[in-house]
């Protein structure tokens, strides 16, 4: 699956005073393949989790187009596009995202249930070994820490088995082991043929990369791997 | 929507205390307008039956029972109570123009009754001229109405021999008389025969009631109806102006007072019920806008996990939904359990004739209180799910919580 | 396993009930006393019949307390039940009350019993929801919750 945005560009309509208009995201076009890990490294506030959400189908852009191969994402309806982002999309969203009503294994097996999809707790258990808290499957999301929290986000966005996977600051709040760790799997991921998008500020990210981009106000740059 | 239920109830059950607390403000709704509607219809009833009941356009009662307002206590709350009259008054009464039927009626208090040390109220008529009691004769036991025979008001438990003794006369039940509502519902009603062998019995007891007139010629109250084509209050003044010592009334009067008396319980019960609604209906608003900002990270995740901004809406109608159809449920449960077998109580304390409606009735308004408070508790929650579901998801995820 | 020790809400909503029914019905909901020359009303051995329903109910309830398994909990949850029909039953259908409306057994006593009665064939339909849950729950035992 190749993931392609086009010219894409987002403005946000400040209220109040007059016209303010704050351009998050300017024209940028960036192509994901399957097989590659595109890693897109600036500060918070540089407009690189703008770029991520419009990649995923949750923020519509001001002007330009995203297509997964030859789906234009925002020419698709609401409901079409959310069962596309629970097919083919994995996303892993920046912070503490459990649902705190349920237990590690459910919230894991949440994008299955919610379009009727059973039969996978097998596979979910399989994921949480990957991850590394199958014993923590009954617990709920109150009780985890950082590291385990966001490696249940990992196994959540890999349920549906995802031809594309979306990562913002997936290893923010993690220690130096637990983020090499992290990294190491969406190095798997990805040589495993599915297109991987990282967003970060940390730098240690970019040893894993295939591609490497900088964002500043707004504007990508592509920067050499090494 | 299985998914949507599900995770719903998982929600309510995560926050104990706070589902609680929410089920029980949807349990006042439906409380409020069950329980109030319930109570307000029993009224309307109770005045309907009671008029009916009354049957005369005029009573005839002596002075001082109209100015203690006696005859009211006896047929409104059953409280057993007698005055007395001559009954030449009667005959006055017939002679009257535009008089059509007059019938006597005697009122004894018994002394302790049967099993029990509560006096009850006897009221004798002549089944000849009656056109008030009979026509509500529910269950017959007899046919017919006869010396030593009994009628009985429908709060009246009858013996299984259907025997009751009164100054030691002891009388048959021949029939029992339909729910009022009032008073008359815990009377015993006996001919004119009977009610004075009562009187007889009750002199040689040590009993005595009768100080200024004779026995065998008292009565307690003369119930008129008026001829058509005569002004009921053109008669009633004719009857004051020739009769000495006694007071015509129009049974209108009797039956104003009471219908004052209900206006201002039902707009009392209209006026709690209104505020109650209004009330619980912000907090409502505000417990749902409050469950969906504290969740609001949550929801991101559901829409980054695939959810629709249908199926989010879904979910938050579910868990609103679920939490006020089980506090209607219980509240309108509660009401029944409190107003159904306590309506004597509420009766006595309003000083209001109560008769419940039928049970469809009474069913259809349970069903309508549920419904009504689902609806409304479902409809709190929709401000805040419009909120939710027209952010953008990337804007929800972006405010770190 | 500490399943099993759970005391849950409806085993104390229903020890609360039943002794409030035994207070109720000794106080706010009794029938009248004796009568001045010292007999009874039949309404007495109602109301006398309704007080050992509510000794009866309170030890149930508390076996209900006692008792772990979810199984047995349903079993006396059940017999509550019963019990309560069986005492909405005896005043004024198998034992008489007082001829008036108005008197205390008819204006009190059957109210507060139908009330509390309900309120507790309530509480152990509830509880045999509650018991189906644990049973279910406890039957595979899941690996142990991770404090």
């Amino acid at each position: 699956m190749i993931l392609r945005t086009e010219n894409v560009t987002r403005q946000y309509f400040r209220q109040g005073k007059g016209t303010n208009v704050f351009t998050a995201l300017q024209e940028t076009s960036l192509t994901i393949p399957g097989g590659k890990l595109i890693e897109v490294m600036g500060r918070s506030g540089s407009g690189k989790s703008t770029l991520l959400n419009l990649c995923a189908g949750l923020l519509e852009p001001t002007a330009g187009k995203v297509f997964l191969d030859d789906t234009d994402l925002y020419a698709l309806d609401d409901r079409e596009r959310s069962k596309l982002r629970n097919e083919s999309f994995g996303v892993i969203p920046q912070g503490q995202t459990g649902l705190r009503s349920l237990t590690v294994l459910e919230n894991v097996l949440l994008p299955c249930e919610m379009y009727g999809i059973s039969g996978q707790e097998e596979y979910a258990l399989e994921l949480l070994e990957r991850v590394g808290i199958a014993e923590l499957s009954n617990t709920y999301p109150s009780e985890l820490s950082g590291g385990e929290m966001r490696r249940l986000s990992i196994a959540r966005a890999l349920i549906r088995k995802p031809g594309v996977l979306l990562a913002d600051e997936p290893t923010g709040d993690l220690d130096d082991e637990n983020t090499h760790i992290v990294l190491g799997m969406f190095r798997r991921f990805a040589e495993e043929g599915m297109a991987v998008l990282l967003v970060t500020h940390e730098t240690e990210a970019a040893e894993y990369a295939d591609e490497v981009y900088r964002m500043e106000k707004g504007v990508l740059t592509r920067q050499d791997a090494e | 929507m299985k998914f949507a239920n599900n995770l719903a109830w998982k929600n309510m059950k995560r926050k104990p205390g706070r589902t609680i607390a929410l089920i029980l403000l949807a349990a006042f709704l439906a409380f409020s307008v069950f329980g109030g509607s319930l109570v307000v219809m029993s009224l309307q009833n109770g005045l309907t039956s009671y008029e009916a009941r009354l049957g005369a356009d005029i009573i005839v009662v002596p002075n001082q029972a109209r100015s203690h307002g006696s005859i009211e206590s006896i047929l409104l709350q059953g409280i057993p109570g007698y005055f007395y009259m001559d009954d030449s008054v009667l005959e006055k009464a017939r002679n009257t123009e535009g008089v059509e039927i007059a019938t006597p009626q005697f009122y004894l208090a018994s002394a302790s009754s049967g099993c029990c040390s509560v006096s009850v109220q006897v009221i004798g008529f002549d089944p000849e001229t009656d056109f008030t009691i009979k026509p509500w004769i529910q269950k017959n036991y007899s046919g017919t109405i006869g010396d030593g025979d009994l009628l009985v008001g429908s709060a009246i438990a009858v013996p299984s021999n259907r025997k009751l003794t009164f100054y030691n006369v002891e009388c048959n039940v021949a029939g029992q008389l339909e729910r009022t509502g009032t008073g008359l519902d815990n009377a015993v009603y006996a001919n004119m025969n009977t009610i004075r062998q009562m009187m007889e019995s009750s002199v040689l007891l040590g009993f005595d009631y009768f100080s200024d007139v004779s026995a065998e010629h008292a009565i307690s109250s003369v119930m008129i109806k008026v001829m058509d084509g005569y002004d009921i209050d053109q008669v009633t003044g004719d009857l004051n102006i020739h009769l000495r010592r006694v007071e015509a009334t129009q049974a209108k009067t009797m039956i104003s007072d009471i219908a004052s008396g209900l206006t201002s319980v039902s707009r009392v019960i209209g006026g709690l019920t209104v505020m109650i609604w209004i009330l619980a209906i912000v907090i409502l608003i505000v417990a749902f806008a409050m469950i969906v900002n504290e969740r609001k990270k949550e929801f991101g995740v559901l829409r980054v996990a695939g959810a629709s901004q249908k199926m989010l809406s879904r979910l938050l109608l579910a868990e609103s939904g679920l939490i006020s159809l089980i506090g209607a449920l219980a509240g309108a449960g509660t009401a029944a359990l409190v107003i159904l077998p306590f309506l004597g109580m509420i009766r006595e304390s309003l000083n209001l004739p109560m008769l419940l409606p039928s049970v469809p009735v009474i069913l259809l308004l349970a069903v309508g209180a549920v419904v009504l408070t689902a609806f409304a508790g479902a409809l709190t929650s929709a401000v805040s799910t419009r909120k939710i579901t027209r952010a953008d998801a990337g804007l929800i995820l972006r405010e770190d919580a | 396993m500490e399943e099993k020790k759970r005391v849950g809400l409806t085993d104390l909503f229903l020890l609360v009930v039943s002794i409030l029914y035994l207070v109720l019905m000794l106080t706010l909901f009794r029938a009248c006393g004796a009568k001045e020359d010292g007999s009874f009303m039949t309404c007495h051995w109602a109301h006398q019949t309704l007080l050992v329903f509510a000794g009866l109910l309170i030890v149930l309830s508390l076996l209900h307390l006692i008792l772990g398994d979810a199984r047995r909990k349903q079993g006396i949850s059940v017999a509550v039940i019963a019990v309560c029909f069986a005492s909405i039953l005896i005043p004024g259908h198998m034992i008489s009350l007082c001829m008036m409306a108005d008197m205390r057994c008819r204006k009190w006593m059957v109210p507060g019993n139908i009330m509390l009665s309900v309120v507790m064939i309530a509480a152990a339909a509830l509880d045999l929801f509650v018991q189906m849950g644990r049973a279910k729950k406890m039957a595979p035992p899941r690996p142990p919750k991770k404090p």
